[in-house]
């Protein structure tokens, strides 16, 4: 087994990107529920369930710095339950994925390539991500690093760009209909959180391990100033109902903008620093895959594994969902939250459960009172 | 497997090097099949009892040569025009455009649509169905300027305006220019008259143009809007002596202007109700804090003679207030003006005092008020309420505004009381204190 290893910082690069990712793809925090103007506060409270994510993953991640999450699952909860857990995390990253370079092959469908089969871009996307990953999760790490400024440029032009048409009437009133709203629209959002599954398998590969809460909460930080700038930037420009009720609202955003009577169309900047994110979203997430499967299987390499991987992922993209509505159905608060709960949350509750009972005849207790690490 | 070196490094190569024999082959779409939508237009038709819209496109043509002025055209493109209108209808706004191409040698691109125009008659059945359009079509977006066209739609985009080959840059610039110079339109970006329109209590209002016929040899039609008696009558005399110097040049007289934007149409919901003279819509864009730039003409205090005070800035906010259970609206607005122009006569030029300053200042501001009630007199006839002043309340007092006004706010506008409280200085006096007089 090659050991290969990734800075912490390298960490924070990748989850600010994949986070940061769904935030300029469809902005769930406007789109899913009903909170409108208000998003911004749905933003802060899913940035908080976030955190919250994040110390129920990672917590667990730094008591085994040397083993993803696939070999202590087995640890702690015997083979057969294990096991079982195991594959809910492989469907979870399959499954992201999958959804996530369908949502980008949709847009370039529908704004830009009407003729291109969907196929094509899909696998475009996932192949090149394919190379990445079998050339391991150093090379992705430092594509991370090449990216990661012009990813940031990107979205910091497009955010600076719609200030000329922002209106700050367009975010009032501000809780007219209390907080339920609010947390409707939160849930979502909070629930895409089981993103940070990832860190299960990267914490291993870090340089400096049991500071993986503080990297994955500093990108969790990061991409939560995005999500709220970005949220406040698209309703003070488009206006809550417009912003609301389209597919893409950042994109639309940014296709209204008019700098200057020369400056305008910047939203070319917004679909590349979305296929940047992607990229690496992708890579991330198949590598995981890749290793969680390898390793439930024994297989020493992942490596020949991503072959076969990419074209179930492709299949997958293309035929879990039939058209644009599949995936808005999906995205509500009422089918994603239940079900990112019932395959993310739980199974940690599990775990958690287990190292607690295991460990607490051996001075666990005081070890957890020590650390001030609470289980959910 | 793939590895850097090796394998990799000559697969990578093998890939880029196919990925040169790929273009031009996939999807292509060569120039010469293509051609450019400069303008939409939209009207309503009849067609067997159905109500069809008929959509006008003006088509950039890519034979035309410019330049070509003296005489010697070279090749056929010489004489082709610069642009080509051309019309289609459909039952849908996208089945019209698509229509379009029945007549047309070209497949027609809309990225490069600059302006969208209504008729009158479609604006008033209501323009809702093509407003989506823009927000859905992938190629169309919601930056281009927008009006309503008071007079024959397919007449204005035939016609030739004299500074501009393509009537399409004439619309835009028409609109963009009069916005910044008069502020007598209200502000045309399309997405500006989507957020209008989704706004909860307030309703859209979008620029008119004004169509005006070419009659050669005849009087100009255009509209004077500094209605104050005396120099609206001054202007048209000016205007008729330059006419008879150009006859006499050129035994013929050249057209006035094909178009003005001036004024404003005003919706309820997406249904045209009635127009807006230019007066009332600058007194829209004073509530609105839309105003850029102007010139209000006001009286000396002795009757002697005139002043013109340019609008320099203009802060303005709308406050909704409760009083005793009914809602009130303050409408704070500070403008900052200069002097321009005094016309009095030099025998009694007068010095500018403190007296004069605050007088002119006091009257400036009058003037200002007047005009907003003038504008809000006409909004409570036509029953829309274009300053927005139902989304301030909502955005004040949400849980008022869902309760008791969402429902009736058309009526509870028109019983309204309104107070325009007007702050305006005269800051800067242009290059002169006083006119120098003879003595």
């Amino acid at each position: 087994m090659t050991t290969e290893k990734i800075h912490n910082r390298q960490l924070v690069f990748m989850l600010f990107m994949i986070r940061s990712t769904v935030t300029i793809a469809s902005l769930p925090v406007l789109t899913t529920g009903t909170a409108e103007q208000d998003a911004w506060l749905s933003a802060i409270v899913s940035l908080a369930a976030t955190l919250l994510m994040i110390l129920l993953i990672g917590g667990l991640a730094i008591k085994f710095p040397e083993e993803t999450v696939f070999e202590y699952s087995r640890k702690l909860l015997g083979k057969t339950g294990g096991t079982i857990i195991c594959f809910f995390f492989l469907w979870i990253f399959l499954n992201t994925a999958a959804t996530e370079v369908r949502i980008y092959a949709e847009l370039l469908t529908i704004g830009f390539l009407p003729h291109t089969p969907l196929i094509f871009l899909v696998s475009s996307m996932v192949l090149l991500a394919a190379v990445a990953v079998s050339l391991g999760v150093e090379v992705i790490a430092r594509t991370a690093d090449a990216l990661i400024f012009s990813y940031i440029f990107f979205i910091a032009a497009s955010l600076l760009g719609a200030l000329k048409g922002f209106d700050f009437i367009n975010l009032q009133p501000v809780l007219s209909r209390g907080f339920g709203p609010v947390f409707s629209s939160a849930l979502t959002p909070a629930a895409l959180g089981n993103q940070n599954l990832v860190l299960g398998v990267l914490v291993p590969t870090l340089t400096t391990p049991r500071k993986a809460i503080p990297s994955a909460a500093l990108a969790a930080l990061l991409s939560g100033i995005v999500l709220i700038l970005s949220t406040i930037t698209v309703v003070g420009v488009l206006g809550p109902k417009i912003g609301s009720s389209s597919l893409f609202p950042f994109f639309l955003m940014t296709k209204a903008i008019e700098i200057s009577r020369f400056v305008e169309r910047i939203e070319a900047l917004v679909v590349i620093a979305w296929g940047l994110g992607i990229f690496i979203n992708l890579s991330v997430f198949l590598y995981c895959g890749a290793r969680g499967i390898s390793q439930l299987a024994r297989i020493r390499d992942y490596r020949p594994l991503i072959g076969p991987m990419a074209i179930f992922w492709i299949i997958l993209s293309i035929h879990t969902y039939d058209d644009f509505l599949d995936l808005i159905k999906f995205f509500q608060p009422r089918v994603f939250f239940p079900y990112s709960i019932t395959i993310t949350v739980l199974p940690y509750l599990l775990l958690w459960a287990a190292y607690l009972i295991r460990h607490a005849g051996r001075g666990g207790k005081k070890y957890i009172r020590k650390r001030r690490i609470k289980p959910e | 497997m793939l590895r850097p070196g090796g394998h990799f490094l000559k697969l990578t190569a093998v890939f880029c090097l196919l990925s040169l024999f790929t273009t031009g082959c996939w999807d292509n779409r060569e120039p010469e099949w293509l051609a450019s939508s400069l303008l939409l237009a939209f009207d309503l038709d009849e067609e067997k009892g159905e109500k069809m819209y008929k959509a006008l496109v003006v088509l950039a043509n890519p034979l035309f040569q410019s330049g070509g002025e003296s005489g010697s055209t070279g090749g056929g493109g010489g004489e082709k025009m610069p642009f080509w209108v051309h019309s289609a209808r459909g039952r849908t706004p996208f089945e019209a455009i698509l229509n379009l191409s029945q007549g047309t040698t070209r497949q027609i691109r809309f990225f490069h649509t600059q302006a969208l125009l209504f008729s009158e008659k479609l604006a008033r059945e209501g323009i809702w169905p093509v407003l989506e359009l823009f927000q859905r079509h992938r190629e169309l977006r919601p930056t281009v300027q927008t009006a309503v066209v008071d007079g024959d739609l397919e007449e204005l985009l035939r016609t030739e305006f004299p500074l501009e080959f393509l009537p399409s840059t004439a619309v835009d610039r028409l609109l963009r220019i009069t916005g910044i110079e008069r502020s007598i339109i209200p502000d045309s970006q399309l997405l500006k008259k989507l957020i209008e329109f989704t706004r909860p209590g307030e309703e859209m209002i979008l620029a008119r143009i004004k169509a005006l016929p070419q009659k050669v040899g005849g009087e100009p039609q255009g509209e004077d809007q500094q209605g104050q008696q005396g120099k609206g009558q001054q202007g048209k005399e000016q205007r008729g002596g330059n006419q008879q110097v150009r006859r006499n040049q050129q035994g013929q007289t050249p057209p006035g202007p094909p178009a003005e934007a001036i004024g404003a149409a005003v919706f309820r919901g997406d249904k045209m109700v009635g127009w807006m003279d230019g007066h009332e819509t600058r007194g829209q864009n004073w509530v609105r804090n839309t105003l850029q730039r102007g010139v209000i003409v006001i009286e000396l205090p002795g009757k002697n003679g005139l002043a013109a005070i340019e609008i320099i800035k203009i802060w303005s906010k709308i406050k909704p207030r409760i009083n005793g259970g009914e809602v009130t609206i303050t409408v704070d607005i500070t403008a900052e003006g200069r002097l321009q122009d005094l016309v009095v006569s030099p025998a009694e030029a007068l010095r500018l005092d403190k007296s004069l300053d605050q007088d002119l200042e006091k009257r400036f501001a009058e003037a200002i008020r007047r005009e907003c009630e003038r504008s809000l007199t006409r909004a409570k006839e036509l029953k829309a309420d274009i300053f927005g002043f139902g989304n301030a309340i909502y955005c004040k007092y949400p849980r008022l505004w869902e309760e008791n006004l969402a429902g009736r706010w058309e009526e509870a506008f028109s019983r309204l009381s309104v107070e325009f409280l007007v702050e305006a200085p005269i800051k800067r006096w242009g290059l002169i204190h006083t006119s120098p007089s003879k003595r």
